[in-house]
């Protein structure tokens, strides 16, 4: 049995020879990954220091933006009823959340009097 | 004091090492590597490295906040500090003696093992005592015990 001494000795060699595994480039990215999660305050970043592709979705964060959005997908799905509307009497109902609205087309409506119109009814 | 990126980084590659060493000292949950220990110590070192006084040196900073770092996770993760595996050495019939050595020292409780951790790494007491925010006498104490008692596990084991 070696002397304790010389055993602490020798784990105190042991331990001052244990170095950093990485690379000084690895190092770079290590705290490029650091500051750029202290940035955007994520709790923990797996693997790459650029910051993840966000979806599209991840865009519409405020209600404005839902709005914006379901007023586009409205205007999609009844724009080509606003088009057929042009050889009827002019008259046409729109059911928007239940409640309904009238508005008038000439027998010249247009896809631009359609928009026009459903801008002023989401206002 | 708005905390500067290049000194910061200028930093990191001068006190890589000793941070690497603080994480191989506490072992955690197997969801946790080494690498995943040195980012959340480094992350640690930014969010404090603004208020970083320089009252003590460079290197007793990093390594209060390593070691605080560290033992949180440990205590997160429910394990137990570990001492780091030795380096590759030549095999002898010594090296179960040496490995009963490291694992008493990594068996002994907190803060008896950081400070060990610490005289090994050559801080003084007065540096021990400012990265464990003893007081050098309660670190001269803790250390004397703790030596004391490991010569005694290690001539009974």
């Amino acid at each position: 049995m070696r002397d304790f001494k010389q055993q602490m000795e020798q784990y105190q060699r042991d331990l001052q020879q244990m170095r950093y595994p990485g690379s000084e480039s690895d190092l770079d990215r290590e705290i490029r990954r650091v500051l750029w999660r202290s940035e955007n305050g994520e709790r923990r970043v797996e693997s790459s220091p650029t910051a993840p592709a966000r979806s599209p979705l991840s865009t519409l964060h405020s209600p404005l933006k839902w709005v914006a959005a379901a007023a586009a997908c409205l205007l999609a799905v009844l724009l080509p009823l606003g088009l057929r509307a042009s050889n009827d009497d002019g008259i046409r109902n729109v059911t928007i959340g239940g409640e309904h609205a009238y508005f008038a087309c000439n027998n010249s409506c247009s896809a631009d009097a359609t928009i026009e119109t459903f801008k002023t009814l989401m206002r | 004091m708005e905390p500067d990126e290049r000194t910061f980084n200028e930093l990191i590659h001068r006190q890589r090492d000793i941070i690497w060493r603080v994480c191989c000292t506490y072992r955690l949950s197997a969801a946790w590597t080494t690498e995943d220990a040195f980012h959340e110590v480094l992350c640690a070192l930014w969010q404090g490295y603004g208020g970083f006084d320089r009252r003590s040196s460079e290197r007793t900073w990093v390594y209060r906040v390593a070691t605080n770092t560290m033992l949180s996770l440990v205590r997160k993760t429910g394990n137990q500090p570990t001492a780091p595996p030795p380096p590759q050495r030549e095999p002898s019939y010594r090296d179960d003696d040496y490995r009963d050595l490291v694992e008493m020292i990594a068996a002994l409780p907190e803060p008896d093992h950081t400070i060990v951790m610490a005289h090994l790494e050559g801080f003084s007491y007065a540096e021990t005592a400012k990265a464990t925010g003893l007081s050098v006498g309660a670190v001269s104490m803790r250390l004397t015990r703790a030596l004391r008692k490991l010569r005694k596990q290690y001539k009974q084991s």
